[in-house]
């Protein structure tokens, strides 16, 4: 039986080729009783790093990458205010992966100014794998792996819940978000949970102006139902993303002659006040994920995971256009994503673990017609495969993982697009695409070395890669709203990712730290820049920037540490170090985070009736970047700044029911500064002071 | 277990299915209008009459119009040169047109709150310009698809004349005055984009000059 199973998984992945590994549930067997717990959905041999429920409450109301940024080594790369990325280790779009609710996030990755389509407030606790771990997570798992992990669903009857209330002042920003979650009595088992956001806010504040068409309107929502039986569990997921964004009116450049004066000046010369109203440049987002997964006990030691997932991404973005035409998305874009996952778990009585895994991805691209503009992606049809086999050992004071992927990548693209050939030659109809495949296999090996009950030593070599993506295979057009024509190069080949990185940890009552560091090579590293060549149009000329590959290193180092001087004083230190090198030609690589230290001074007090009152002062140092190439950049980076930050709150028992107040002030003495990840960097400076209040009730 | 077997295979089932049916649309070439158009500038003699602090602009009869035509890489034909004459006043008009040749000057005046056009390339004191653009009401405005263009001197040589109009960002246009149509540092002052960029050689020559 166990093997027409399997063989079922087979034929499935040979014929769709979906599925990629997942392992959120552990289940131990104690002969008539089944005990199900659900762990950390991450390897004890990773180097991860777990945001709690607590962690997450201090920084509601952000975006992913703001919420995550706390985390060393974890950085943001920045599209003005309304627009952030996450970066891991200098790796973000398509170099990391990030897992919604066990499904793998599929949107437009590779647009830099594409942010992640997750609402924060859905999540639990947040991981954050650094290492390359492609064989459990799949391609594009180079830099590292983001899991944002849902509460579990209940099993038993009764309702519980939560409300956030959260006001910004900087940007005027509201949000609310709630969260029920129950099960039934008449139907033990089963559990269902219903959760929303709504969040608005309008243009933001830098320290001496408004930023204009700053402003976001988000609107979120999910429900989920599961039902466990002894030997069986099935859940049933569906969300929504949406979100309109607006983009700093100052950011928006034609020509190069327009960016050269718009960096000379370095700030908005125009006046733009405070508005909720967003207008062009602007983006409307939708993301739709379903998800369902089905977990069957088939022995005491033998259980086995199918999860399927769909998403529908709809993108459009709305540029500054000529007449009536603003009303018209210049990127109109809709892809659909059908995931499916098995993994089939086998434990030996001495706790050795070995995972088969079948998983398959089948994603179809399509641009809606109608944008009257240069489609800067083709339409496409795209199939990734990939097996793989993982071994888990564990011994007294040591813990081992190691594993084995092939994946096949099929992308089948077909497009048009205008061509400006040759001097004094009209502008032509170009048909392009056709099939690539790619294929690659991957390893990685992971230990945990647990010296004392102090000290840990965990050490993870991966090999990860990724296909190319559409744009750097196949642009060829206007970057309208950037200044930039970009060309792709359908000779691209995959990019490998070698990491190894290593993570000391140590714990005691007055001292914890953990200290990692890292090295990677990238083998065809994908990047673009100016060929110094430019492209003549009736609006003048434009600077053209082309894919290219090279070989890259990084190497960097976190610390993240905690001093306990008493029960009530606490000190935290985080430092963050990466240096990113193009080997093939010996230079720096561009949008590399700087150094970074953040300090915390953390006060934990009764007051009266408050029991668990907290306060903390921060502080951040970010160097300048020093480390860039003049002539790949319209600019040098801005200088070094320091941030101040004060942050309070406490939590109030009321019966059964729980009331959290927290309050933060960010950027405490509203310093005007520019950070060098921030891509309108060049044009503006970031948010200035912020005051957040946010309300937590729990029931 | 046979369960498990039907759940397996209905999953199968849903998979090809959407295997089957769900492939890329075929692709259909969309126009890049903003990136593909071309453009002409007609110079048409007038005369200036002075009335008070402004002038009266009265067409000549006998005048011939020069057209300079621009294509959709805003270049003219190879060997433009054109000759104006000290002290003569032109009527400057824009004709622009789409991919499909279709004239569009006219949203440019329709959408006047963020549309302005720059005389650049002059050297100071040889041009002088003025906006002569009416709105759907026949309210004055400063676009530049209509202008009046006075040679105040002759040069010994030619310069690039070069015709920049520009789509500003919102709340930009506010700031600019009629007697900004020169202004050299426009890009930096004027935040926004260019629709048109047209340049092409211009003489402005003494009465009587021959032709080179």
């Amino acid at each position: 039986m166990q093997r027409s199973l399997l063989l079922t998984s087979v034929f499935i992945f040979l014929f769709t080729g979906y599925t990629y590994a997942q392992t959120l549930i552990d289940s131990i067997k104690l002969k008539e009783v089944s005990i199900v717990d659900k762990l950390k959905p991450v390897s004890r041999t990773s180097i991860s790093i777990t945001l709690s429920e607590k962690q997450l409450e201090q920084t509601k109301g952000s975006g992913l990458a703001e919420t995550i940024k706390e985390i060393p080594g974890v950085s943001i790369l920045k599209t003005g205010s309304t627009i952030s990325k996450p970066v891991i280790e200098g790796m973000h779009s398509n170099r990391i992966l990030i897992l919604n609710n066990g499904i793998r996030l599929e949107g437009q990755q590779w647009g830099l100014e594409h942010a992640p389509e997750i609402d924060p407030f859905l999540a639990s606790r947040i991981h954050v794998i650094k290492g390359a771990e492609s064989v459990r997570y799949g391609a594009e798992a180079i830099g590292g792996v983001i899991i944002v992990e849902p509460p579990s669903l209940p099993t038993s009857a009764g309702i519980s819940g939560g409300l956030n209330l959260i006001g910004s002042s900087n940007g005027r920003s509201g949000t609310t978000s709630g969260m029920l979650s129950g099960g039934l009595k008449s139907l033990p088992g089963f559990g269902w949970r219903l959760q929303g956001t709504l969040k608005r806010s309008g243009n933001v504040r830098s320290a001496e102006y408004y930023l204009g068409n700053t402003g976001v309107r988000e609107s979120n929502y999910s429900a989920a139902a599961g039902y466990s039986t002894g030997k069986a569990s099935y859940e049933v997921y569906y969300s929504r993303f949406g979100t309109e964004l607006g983009i700093l009116y100052s950011a928006h450049v034609g020509t190069k002659e327009d960016i050269d004066a718009r960096i000379a000046m370095g700030r908005p010369l125009e006046n733009y006040g405070f508005t909720y109203n967003i207008t062009a440049p602007r983006q409307k987002v939708v993301h739709d994920l379903f998800k369902a997964k089905a977990h069957y006990d088939l022995t005491n030691r033998q259980f086995l995971d199918i999860t399927y997932g769909f998403q529908k991404n709809q993108r459009k973005e709305y540029d500054f256009r000529r007449g009536d035409r603003e009303a018209l998305p210049i990127t109109d874009l809709v892809l659909n994503t059908h995931s499916l996952d098995a993994v089939f778990e086998k434990q030996s009585l001495s706790g050795t673990k070995r995972f088969y895994g079948f998983n398959g991805i089948f994603q179809v691209n399509n641009n809606i017609p109608g944008t009257l503009a240069n489609t800067f992606i083709p339409n496409y049809d795209s199939f990734t495969g990939g097996v793989f086999l993982i071994q888990r050992w564990l011994k007294n004071h040591f813990e081992f993982e190691g594993g084995l992927r092939y994946d096949f990548k099929l992308f089948n693209a077909a497009g048009y697009r205008y061509a400006n050939n040759s001097e004094g030659s009209e502008i032509t109809e170009q048909y392009y695409g056709g099939l690539s495949r790619f294929h690659n296999v991957t390893g990685s090996f992971g230990a945990l070395w647990k010296i004392n009950q102090h000290w840990h030593l965990g050490s993870n070599l991966g090999l990860a890669w990724r296909a190319p993506t559409a744009n750097e295979l196949f642009s060829n057009g206007l970057h309208h709203g950037a200044g930039l024509y970009e060309i792709g190069d359908p000779n691209i080949k995959t990019e490998q990712g070698y990491k190894w990185i290593n993570s000391l940890r140590y714990y005691k009552e007055r001292l914890n730290f953990t200290l990692g560091a890292y090295v990677q090579y990238i083998n065809n590293y994908i990047y673009s820049e100016p060929d110094k060549t430019f492209r003549q149009t009736v609006s003048g000329t434009y600077p053209i920037f082309r894919y290219k590959q090279t070989n890259a290193s990084f190497l960097g180092a976190d610390f993240s540490g905690t001093y306990h001087f008493s029960e009530v004083l606490s000190y935290k230190l985080n430092a963050t170090l990466i240096r990113a090198r193009d080997l093939s030609n010996g230079k720096y690589l561009p949008y590399i985070p700087s150094d970074r230290v953040d300090q915390h001074i953390h006060l934990d007090f009764s007051f009266k009736n408050f029991s668990n009152v907290w306060i903390q002062a921060g502080h951040s140092f970010v160097r300048r970047q020093i480390r860039y190439e003049p002539e790949s950049d319209y600019a040098a980076p801005p200088g070094a700044y320091h941030l101040f930050q004060l942050s309070g709150g406490t939590a109030i028992k009321i019966g059964d029911q729980e009331l959290g107040v927290n309050i933060s002030v960010d950027n405490l003495f509203n310093t005007l500064y520019k950070e060098y990840m921030n891509r309108y960097r060049y044009y503006t400076h970031d948010m200035g002071r912020n005051i957040t209040v946010r309300l937590a009730y729990k029931f | 277990m046979n369960k498990l077997r039907n759940y397996s295979l209905a999953i199968l089932v849903t998979l090809i299915a959407i295997t089957f049916n769900a492939c890329k649309k075929d692709p259909k070439p969309e126009v890049p209008e903003e990136e593909i158009g071309k453009a002409e500038l007609t110079f048409l003699e007038v005369e200036r009459e002075e009335h008070g602090d402004h002038y009266h602009y009265n067409p000549i009869s006998e005048a011939k119009s020069t057209i300079i035509t621009f294509d959709s890489k805003g270049l003219p034909p190879v060997g433009t040169h054109l000759h104006l004459t000290e002290g003569k006043t032109y009527k400057l008009s824009l004709r622009s047109f789409d991919f499909a040749n279709r004239e569009m000057q006219q949203e440019f005046l329709e959408k006047h709150d963020i549309h302005q056009a720059f005389i650049l390339g002059a050297p100071d004191g040889v041009l002088t310009y003025v906006y002569a653009d009416r709105d759907k009401d026949n309210k004055k405005i400063n676009v530049g698809v209509t202008g009046y263009l006075t040679v105040d001197e002759h040069t010994e040589t030619g310069f690039t004349f070069r015709y920049v109009l520009r789509h500003l960002n919102p709340g930009v246009k506010a700031s600019i005055m009629a007697a900004n149509w020169n202004d050299i540092n426009f890009a930096t002052k004027f935040a926004g984009a260019n629709d048109l960029d047209l340049k092409f050689e211009l003489h402005p020559v003494h009465e009587g000059a021959h032709e080179h």
